[in-house]
Formats: C-alpha cells, structure tokens, sequence
C-alpha cells in the first residue's frame, strides 16, 4: 500500500498516512521552510535597520557610552542641510544615467551576438568581464586612468589631436560626477548584457519568423515581438541597476572622496563622512534611513509600473 | 534517534566552538611564564619607518623579556577610522599611533577609551625629557593623553639644481613666486607639486600661508585662547593667496583638485616640478628617490605687509593607551622606550622621524634636512627669532576638519569666495565652542 499524508486540520476525507505521526498544518509547514529566510533577513536586514532607525533618534559620537536623545531632530537638520540634497541630486542623476545606459548599451550589446556571430565567446567574455572586478580595483585603475598629469585618457586625446577636449576628469566641479557615471556603466553593462544574452536566446523564433513573414522591419521586430518578450529581465536589470545605482559608494570613495568641493558626494558617501569622520553617528543614521526608505520606494515603483503595464 | 541526532550535533558545534575559541584567544593579556603579549597599532608602513618601528620593537622586546610586541601597521586614514571603533568595541590594541586631533584622539580621551598619562609622566620624567609644545598638542581639558612621537612641520622643497637649470632663482618673496611660476611653467615645469584631490594638504598650506602673514603668536592665540578670529580679512587673504591666486597664477599642475598628494610628490621626485608642498614627513621619501638631486627645505616666502616666514610646528600623531585591558603598565614601559637614546638614533637615522627629545644631533649621522628639521623642532618656538610657527588643524574638530578640505577645493574650483570660507571655518569653530 502506498503511504499518504494526513494534514491536520484537513477535510476528514483526506487520505491518511500510514505508520507514521501526521504532519502539521500547511500553516506550520511553510513557516518551517521560510524559517531560514525570515531569520537571515532579520539578524542581517530588519534589526539593523530599526537599529539604525533607533539611534537616528540620538546625539551620539559613535564611541562614548552615552548618547542624547533628541527625537527627530536628526530628521529636522536633515531637511535644512543643503549639503544632503546636492548629495541626493547627484543620487538621482546616478541613478538615472546608471540604469538607463547600462540597459540600452547591454541590450544594444547582446542584440548584435544574439546569432552569436564570429568571435562570439570572445565578445562575450570582453563585454562581461568589469563585472569580475572589484569595485576598488577598477576605481584605482580609473583614477590612473583619470590623472590629470598622468593619466592616460587625456595623452590618448593629445596624441589624436584632441588635446583641447582634455580635462582634469575628476578634479573639476563640472566633469567629476560625470567621470565616475561613466566607470559605473563600464561595469554595469556587464550585467545586462549577459542577462539579455539569455533572455534573446528565449524569445521565441516563430514570432520573429512570422513578423518576418509580415514584412516587419528590423526595429518593429525588435520593439514588437522581442521586447515584450523579455520584459521580465528588462525590469530584473533596471531594479538590480536602479538599487546599485542608488547604493553606490566603493567608486567615488576611493577616487574623489565626495569632491571636489562636494561636487561628486552621494548620500552614502555622505553619510559615511557624518557617521564615521565627523563622528555624528545619529545623523548619519538618518540620512542612512532616508537613503534607505528612497531605495526602496524607488525599487517597489519600478516593479509595480512594470506589473501594471504586463 | 531524532534526540540523540541533536545531541550529536550540539556537541560538534559546542566542541567547534570551543576549538575556535582556544585557537583565536588573542586578548593580549599574558602568554605562558608570565609574558605579556602587548597589542601595537601602529603607522609605520613605509620602508624606511617600518623598519626603524621593528628593529625598536626587536630591541624593546630584548631589553624586556617579559613583553612581547605583537605589532601591526595601517596607513592613516585607514587607523583613524578603525582605531576609534576598535577601541569602542573593546577589540582594539593596548597601545595606539593615532591622529592627535582634538576630533580624533581628542574624543577617545572624552570617551574615556584612553587613559591619561601624567601619573606615567612623572613617574618616567616625560615632562623634562618630551618638548613640551609637542605635549601641548595632546594635552585634553589639561590632561596628557598622548606622547607625539613626531615633530613635524610644514614647509616647501626645492630642487635647487632644477631651479638653475630652468634659469630661475628660488623665490624669497611673495611677488617673486608668483613671477617664478610663470616663467617656471613657461619653461616646461610643473612650479609647484601640489595636489588637492582629496585636499589633505590644504590645512597646512593655509596654517603656513596664514602665520607668514599675522604671525605665529597670533595664530597661538587664536587656536589656543580663541582671541582673534578665522574670518579676519588676513586669514581670509591667507585662503586667498593659496587657493586662488597662486591657483590662477599657474603655481600648481593642472587639474590639481583631481591630482592626489602622492602623485604631486611623484612629479618633484621625477623632476618636472621645481618645487614641492609639504612637510617635513616628505624628507625621507625625497633622499630615498632623488639621492643625487639638490634639495632644499624652505618656508614659504615672506609676505609685504606680513609677520616674517614661519614653518608651522605640530604632531600628526601620538601614542595612546587603551583604557581597556591590563596592559597598560607594561604600555607605559613601551612608551617610555620609543624615546630612549637608542630608540631615538634609530628614529632619526633609519626612520628620518624627529622625536620630540633633546639629542646630540651631531653625534648622529644624518641628512642635512633632516639635522635642519631636528634642530628647529629641538629650538622650539619660545625661544627668541624661532621660525617654528604652530599647527591649525589639530585644534579643529571633524567637522570643521572636513568643511575646510571640501571648502579649499571650491575656492581653488572658483566656486567660493576665499572670504565665505573664511565665514565658514569662524562660524564652525564657534559652533564647536572655539576650543
């Protein structure tokens, strides 16, 4: 006789398992297997969060065992604190020019070795390999890169006859932001492209053959039959893009420390100088609950306008 | 079956667990015999002091074979921002080389996570034996807390055999510098080697600028007793002539809100710029890269309408002791030995570091700048027509630290007057209660 399972709590009619003790509710059963999960994201996610939350409430240097408590005065400098707006201006031009042109290149990328042309493996290994390196690796090569005495990007331009397009890349107020987008998308495109690679490899070639068939050109192909079907990696790599984007921190760190004259600090780089130079450890907590509550808003927006729109 | 599973695995991960403890047990306390094991953090990381600070460390441990030096080394910035945490969390060392800044070592004393050290003063005699300025410096709410091992100060560098190569003379005036960067980049050099992308020179650029123009007493005054202001127009000319006109004058590579100090250094070591910014920190970097070159320590030159030419004298760095632990007897010991006379010839001659102690200079065998350096810092600025003028920012808390770095870019970017910088430090340093 083949053994069954009998859930308690089940309509009598439920077949009944045989020699050994019943299993609890479905209830029960799924809290069992969501257990690991929900005691991951509460050690290492949600108790430091509200922790965090809890000392943004307080006066504290971070190293004295006393701290004031001061409400939400923390929050309150915050709205009147130039200095963490321009940080989340420069946050939002990130987070924009970091996710829309690492998509459109990645996607641009793999379209052309979608038919996995001459040289395909090759391409593929070149266009994904920044995505091997770690962030203070490629922030120091490009800060080499960068240099305006040594640096290569400015002789490369001199010795083409654009000497006149040189600058000093990440010392000037108006360029600084920009240099260091452009490093983030030279690594981020990577990561789209080898998840669009996949997903071109799903869609499905009857539609293409068919669109062909109706005399589809190559755009209306590409925006009628391949872009809808990948939408779902189209908003994995915009959400994984968006919250890097808005996370970000390694880069500028290491090449201009949020300068010059502030020019490239975000509200990590920020809170990261309040909490751990300045000492102003509840301060930094609420720009770190402020960046953090963004993230999210910013990341559950993104996801809600793409189910809506399938 | 199921119980004795559990049990099984409770005593793997309870046997585990004690395993790891024994193997990582590391509480710097005692070793077998009665040994003490004591904890250094230290900044030693370069070649020539990483191996002065070992062979001390080595001969320390002979002289007491009862402690045993377990010493790790951390660039600055990397301990400034590890030492404080560690030392909060109770993982720290026993006995710290740590940033003498009110902001920095200046809190640990008000955390009370370092002990005092006059009762170890007396009992070593460190109030004759140390400068007292240098003692000055990490000396909280009139308590010693700190030994500054270096003194040290700021200065510029020429490479004299450069200059007259480019058919120039090294300036003496204000006025002279400006003509001597024109003429100096007009003949292919880089006048001065000067970066500020981070600006962490730019703190001693202004303190140096600033006391060639009011003086050093003035500037005593003014950081020690609050009498006087940032924000006077000479401090503000002082911002001035570093950050902007200098800037404009063309004294400074291109793009040096981008360049770091240590590429700028790169550029007088190589030989395309003539001159150099810095302190006296950089003196053994220059006999070890540019051996056979003819360089020069100067002040910065003399300001019309100023006070005179001043090198502003301070400590960087000093030796704390943990309040956590036991070893700090045994702390006081090591202290007390990294200003022995042994200690200190192996400091000056292996490490180009000037401790802060009387010494027979000509008994030593050491580089010309270095004897320059080690005299001025031994004279002291009490005594009449010293040079030696006083550090600034060490008095600074973080925040004002910080406001000045970005702020000095700006003015050098063209996007803040020298005068609103000017504001900016009076207003931060009233907030922070003009200490």
């Amino acid at each position: 006789m083949a053994s069954t399972l009998t859930v308690r709590g089940a309509p009598e009619k439920a077949p009944r398992r045989i020699g050994r003790a019943p299993l609890r509710s479905p209830l029960v059963a799924g809290l069992g297997f969501l257990l690991p999960a929900i005691v991951v994201y509460t050690v290492f996610m949600i108790y430091p969060f509200a922790n965090n939350v809890y000392l943004s409430l307080f006066e504290w240097n971070g190293l004295s065992p006393d701290k004031e408590f001061v409400g939400l005065q923390n929050y309150q400098t915050l709205l009147a604190d130039p200095l963490f707006w321009s940080a989340l201006k420069h946050n939002v031009i990130w987070a924009v020019l970091g996710t829309v042109l690492p998509v459109a290149i990645g996607l641009l990328l793999a379209m052309l070795l979608r038919d996995q042309p001459r040289g395909y493996t090759v391409f593929r290994a070149v266009f994904f390999m920044p995505q091997v390196l770690a962030p203070v690796v490629v922030a120091i090569i490009f800060s080499w890169i960068y240099d305006p005495t040594f640096g290569i990007l400015n002789r490369l331009l001199d010795d083409v006859g654009l000497g006149a397009l040189a600058q000093p890349w990440i010392g000037d107020p108006n360029t600084a932001l920009y240099a260091l987008i452009a490093v983030f998308i030279w690594v981020e495109t990577g990561f789209g492209f080898v998840v669009f690679l996949a997903a071109l490899q799903e869609v499905d070639t009857d539609l293409l053959d068919a669109a062909e068939v109706d005399c589809a050109n190559a755009w209306q192909s590409f925006r009628h039959v391949t872009l809808p079907s990948i939408t779902n990696a189209m908003t994995l790599v915009v959400v994984i893009q968006l919250i890097a984007g808005l996370n970000v921190f390694d880069y500028v760190w290491v090449m201009t420390q949020g300068g010059p004259a502030n020019s490239t600090d975000l509200t990590s780089t920020y809170l990261y100088q309040q909490a751990f130079r300045e000492t102003n450890v509840g301060y930094g907590a609420a720009v770190a609950t402020v960046s953090t509550l963004i993230t999210l808003v910013a990341a559950v927006a993104v996801v809600q306008l793409r189910e809506r729109r399938q | 079956m199921r119980f004795q599973r559990i049990s099984a695995l409770a005593a793997a991960v309870a046997a585990i667990s004690l395993a790891l403890t024994a193997c990582g047990s590391d509480d710097g306390s005692t070793g077998g015999g009665g040994q003490v094991t004591l904890k250094v953090w230290d900044q030693f990381t370069d070649g020539g002091t990483s191996e002065a600070a070992k062979q001390i460390y080595a001969d320390f441990e002979k002289a007491n074979p009862d402690v045993k030096i377990d010493a790790e080394s951390y660039r600055f910035d990397d301990l400034a921002q590890l030492g404080k945490t560690a030392l909060a969390s109770g993982t720290g060392p026993d006995v710290m080389y740590f940033d003498a800044g009110l902001g920095e070592a200046g809190q640990l004393a008000e955390s009370d996570l370092i002990v005092p050290l006059d009762d170890y003063a007396e009992e070593y005699g460190w109030t004759d034996k140390i400068n007292e300025e240098i003692r000055t410096w990490s000396t909280y709410d009139g308590k010693l807390f700190g030994l500054g091992l270096e003194g040290e100060f700021n200065s510029l560098f020429a490479n004299d055999s450069l200059i007259e190569k480019a058919g120039l003379t090294v300036p003496t005036t204000y006025d002279e510098l400006l003509d001597f960067c024109g003429a100096a980049k007009d003949a292919g050099y880089v006048p001065i080697a000067y970066g500020q992308g981070p600006a962490v020179y730019a703190k001693d650029m202004y303190a140096m600028v600033a006391q060639n123009i009011v003086g050093a007493d003035s500037v005593h005054d003014l950081i020690f007793d609050n009498q006087g202001s940032f924000n006077s127009p000479e401090m503000a000319k002082a911002i001035d002539i570093w950050f902007s006109q200098m800037n404009d004058a063309g004294c400074f590579p291109d793009g040096v809100n981008g360049l770091s100090v240590d590429n700028a250094a790169l550029l007088f070591h190589g030989s395309k710029a003539l001159m150099l910014a810095g302190g006296t920190w950089q003196i053994g970097d220059i006999y070890e890269k540019m051996p056979d070159s003819d360089v020069t320590m100067m002040p910065f030159p003399t300001i019309e309408g100023g006070a005179g030419q001043f090198y502003p004298l301070g400590v960087g760095s000093a030796w704390v002791i943990s309040a956590d632990g036991d070893n700090q007897d045994a702390a006081a010991k090591f202290l007390d030995y990294m200003y022995s006379p042994d200690a200190v010839d192996i400091w000056m001659t292996k490490g180009g570091i000037i401790p802060p102690v009387a010494t027979d200079l000509d008994s030593l065998d050491l580089q010309p700048m270095i004897k320059q350096a080690a005299q001025l810092v031994q004279q002291g600025q009490d005594d009449a027509g010293s040079q030696l003028g006083y550090y600034i920012w060490p008095r600074w808390s973080g925040q004002l630290f910080n406001l000045f770095q970005d702020g000095a870019q700006a003015v050098t970017a063209g996007s803040k007057a020298p005068q609103e910088l000017a504001d900016e430090v009076q207003k931060q340093w009233e907030s922070d209660g003009g200490q």
